[in-house]
């Protein structure tokens, strides 16, 4: 339960985040019309940011949330590129891999976070 | 309190993600994302790098080069690290951006991750530190250091970025699992840039070495962790390493270089002595000297790190040159732990009691007045290339027959020959020197002397599925059918005499620049242009305020009225 609540709640940091950096965007770039920059922001969060916070969660008990923030991205941005790559090696086209990565990203993260639940209630 | 700090965490973060973004790319891309050509590159390698990424996007994978940066030969291995290319790539294909676009966005990105990496390891040890460390780093900006993102080094920045998550994953290999993390950073690092997983190599071995000495023993679970975590990283880039190894450590290896005196002028890079970290430095300095001092264990983890990483830019000292000289462009950040820790001893002299919400608070100031100044010096303009040459290219490359060679004359964009790359034409330009000779003579040759746009050294080719071979010449002979990828290591030969001595009559296509630098020079190419104009044969195909381009039908036939 516990871990539920905390997985609602940094969902909502994250959300907070998207927004946040929708507004900086926008006044960093402000001769850039919206449409573009929520492209840009999500295709971001997408590729790197959740697929990393997904991947980390694994430590989501040792590490806190900022520290899960900054090395997940950093995380994401290694898997993206380093999974990407080996993935282009076997013929998987990128058109298909910005989809695959990122998916099969938040999947590990959600069966990590079953184990660990599971393992909480045993 | 708690609540309070934790707010203050997230508001210096995002005063530091803003500023940083603002500095280092808003600033630069004139406060837009979208862009009708590459803006801020102002060297050849930006181009390259965006050449490759441009296309590999469009292929949808990263394998071989274009065959038109390789003196049109086909399925050649592409030798450098993919991950940029990859992440750039990823990038422009879901957002929409163009990969030039997307590129610089990526690099901005990581650069900004680099101090933030730093800034996790610092906290560690105090969050104060850890704000004030902050505001150091944004002197990367700084004239002279500034280079690492528009001279295009950013195969460089992506490299330094895992090398540092690389130290942030050592730091914590206390963590269950731990070996994943450090596995996937290392693979990251190796598939980045080659040098730092060398040295992130050099680091773990003194790492061990120091368990070793420390604790009289052998740690097997550290060994077995390093062990785990180098086996990850070999799955995940043996096809790089094994190209890498059969290309540029052939071709480049270890640069044996060791004249230490000219060693920026060596490695193309501003002259970045200790004395240019100036007064940030002497904070550095007082901050490892409180280190020193005070020795707290805490302290060691993010300290070694530091000295660490800020030695690299003196392993000029084992001839490795450029490859260590360059971590001089990163020595703000680098050092950024003993800045923040210097001041923060500094504030905890005058006021124990609030020196978590004044850490905070100078840090803002702080961040406020480095990154004002420093705005200035990241409003580059829009770099080398002008709308008008941009849309030459594209029209070239939409329009002239792939299999065609395209030459150019003077001009001062194409000089940055991987712009040329954007046409996906095999490229000449004239080269500079010669073209001065024959024009202060006032002559009209036949022939002038061109290179080829290209970036190897070798051309690394399969020869089956599981064996490489090479390609013997620099330029993909037309019309022989014995060429092929053969075996053994072979650098390539240089352009033959007929394709580099050109004969202006030879040439199918050529492009001449209207308006350069040195109005002489492109006053000596519209003379020739309208030479070549008088033959009824030869017409232009393309024009606009920058670029004339003229196609000759009859190649080989007198177009000058001599034979000169």
């Amino acid at each position: 339960m516990e871990l539920t609540n905390k997985l609602k709640k940094e969902g909502l940091y994250i959300l907070i985040l998207f927004a946040v950096f929708l507004i900086i965007f926008k006044l960093l770039f402000f001769k850039e019309n919206f449409w573009v920059i929520t492209k840009t922001v999500f295709s971001l969060f997408w590729l790197f940011i959740i697929p990393g916070f997904a991947l980390i969660y694994y430590w989501h008990d040792s590490l806190d949330f900022i520290e899960r923030l900054i090395i997940g991205s950093a995380l994401g941005f290694a898997v993206i590129g380093v999974i990407g790559y080996n993935l282009g090696l076997i013929g998987i086209n990128m058109g298909y891999q910005l989809w695959i990565i990122p998916i099969a990203s938040i999947i590990i993260g959600i069966l990590i976070l079953l184990k660990k639940r599971q393992k909480g209630k045993d | 309190m708690e609540k309070i700090s934790k707010y203050l965490e997230f508001i210096i973060l995002i005063i530091f993600v803003s500023a940083f973004l603002w500095v280092g790319l808003a600033n630069p891309y004139l406060n837009q994302i979208k862009h009708s050509r590459p803006y801020a590159y102002l060297a050849s390698d930006a181009f390259f790098h965006q050449s490759v990424a441009d296309y590999m996007e469009t292929v949808g994978k990263i394998k071989f080069t274009p065959s038109y940066e390789v003196g049109g030969h086909p399925l050649v291995y592409d030798q450098h690290p993919p991950v940029l290319f990859e992440l750039s790539s990823l990038l422009a294909k879901i957002s929409g951006l163009e990969v030039y676009d997307s590129m610089y966005l990526i690099v901005s990105i990581i650069a900004m991750l680099i101090p933030l990496v730093f800034y996790l390891l610092a906290r560690k040890v105090k969050k104060g530190i850890a704000y004030l460390s902050l505001p150091i780093t944004f002197l990367i900006f700084s004239k002279g250091f500034n280079v690492l993102f528009f001279w295009g080094f950013w195969l460089f920045v992506t490299g330094v970025f895992f090398m540092i998550t690389v130290f942030w994953a050592l730091a914590n290999l206390h963590l269950k699992r731990s070996y994943l993390l450090l596995g996937i950073f290392l693979a990251a690092t190796s598939l980045s840039h080659i040098p730092e997983t060398f040295y992130a190599g050099i680091f773990i071995f003194i790492l061990i070495i120091i368990d070793i000495i420390k604790n009289k023993k052998i740690n097997i679970n550290l060994i077995k962790k390093i062990i785990v975590s180098s086996i990850i990283m070999f799955v995940l880039s043996i096809h790089y390493i094994i190209v890498f190894s059969k290309t540029m450590l052939l071709s480049e290896g270890y640069r044996n270089v060791w004249d230490l005196k000219n060693m920026a002028a060596l490695s193309g890079l501003p002259e970045t002595p200790l004395t240019s970290l100036g007064i940030a430095g002497i904070v550095a300095l007082i901050g490892f000297i409180f280190f020193l001092l005070i020795k707290k264990e805490k302290t060691f983890k993010v300290a070694s790190i530091s000295i660490y990483s800020f030695s690299l830019g003196y392993f000029i000292l084992l001839g490795v040159a450029k490859r260590s000289y360059i971590h001089r462009l990163f020595w703000f950040v680098y050092i950024s732990f003993f800045f923040g820790f210097g001041i923060y001893q500094l504030i905890r002299i005058i006021n124990k009691k609030y020196i978590a919400l004044s850490s905070c608070f100078i840090a803002i100031a702080l961040i406020l007045i480095i990154t004002l100044p420093l705005s200035k010096n990241t409003k580059v303009g829009s770099g080398v290339v002008d709308q008008d040459s941009w849309n030459a290219l594209l029209w070239i490359r939409n329009n002239i027959p792939s299999d065609s060679r395209v030459y150019y004359f003077y001009s001062d964009a194409f000089s940055h020959k991987a712009l040329m790359y954007n046409s996906y034409h095999v490229s000449f330009i004239v080269n500079v020197n010669n073209y001065i000779e024959k024009l202060q003579k006032g002559l009209i040759n036949r022939r002038y002397l061109f290179s080829l746009a290209d970036s190897y050294h070798d051309y690394l080719c399969p020869l089956s599925r599981f064996s490489f071979g090479y390609y013997r010449n620099r330029l993909m002979p037309k019309n022989n059918s014995n060429y092929k990828c053969e075996k053994g290591y072979r650098s390539i030969e240089n352009v033959p005499e007929e394709d580099s001595n050109k004969d202006i009559c030879d040439i199918e296509y050529m492009v001449f620049t209207k308006a350069t630098m040195q109005p002489v020079l492109a006053q000596y190419n519209m003379a020739i242009r309208n030479t070549l104009l008088q033959s009824d044969w030869i017409e232009e195909i393309y024009s606009n305020n920058m670029i004339s381009i003229l196609k000759n039908n009859k190649p080989g036939v007198d177009c000058i009225g001599t034979n000169q």
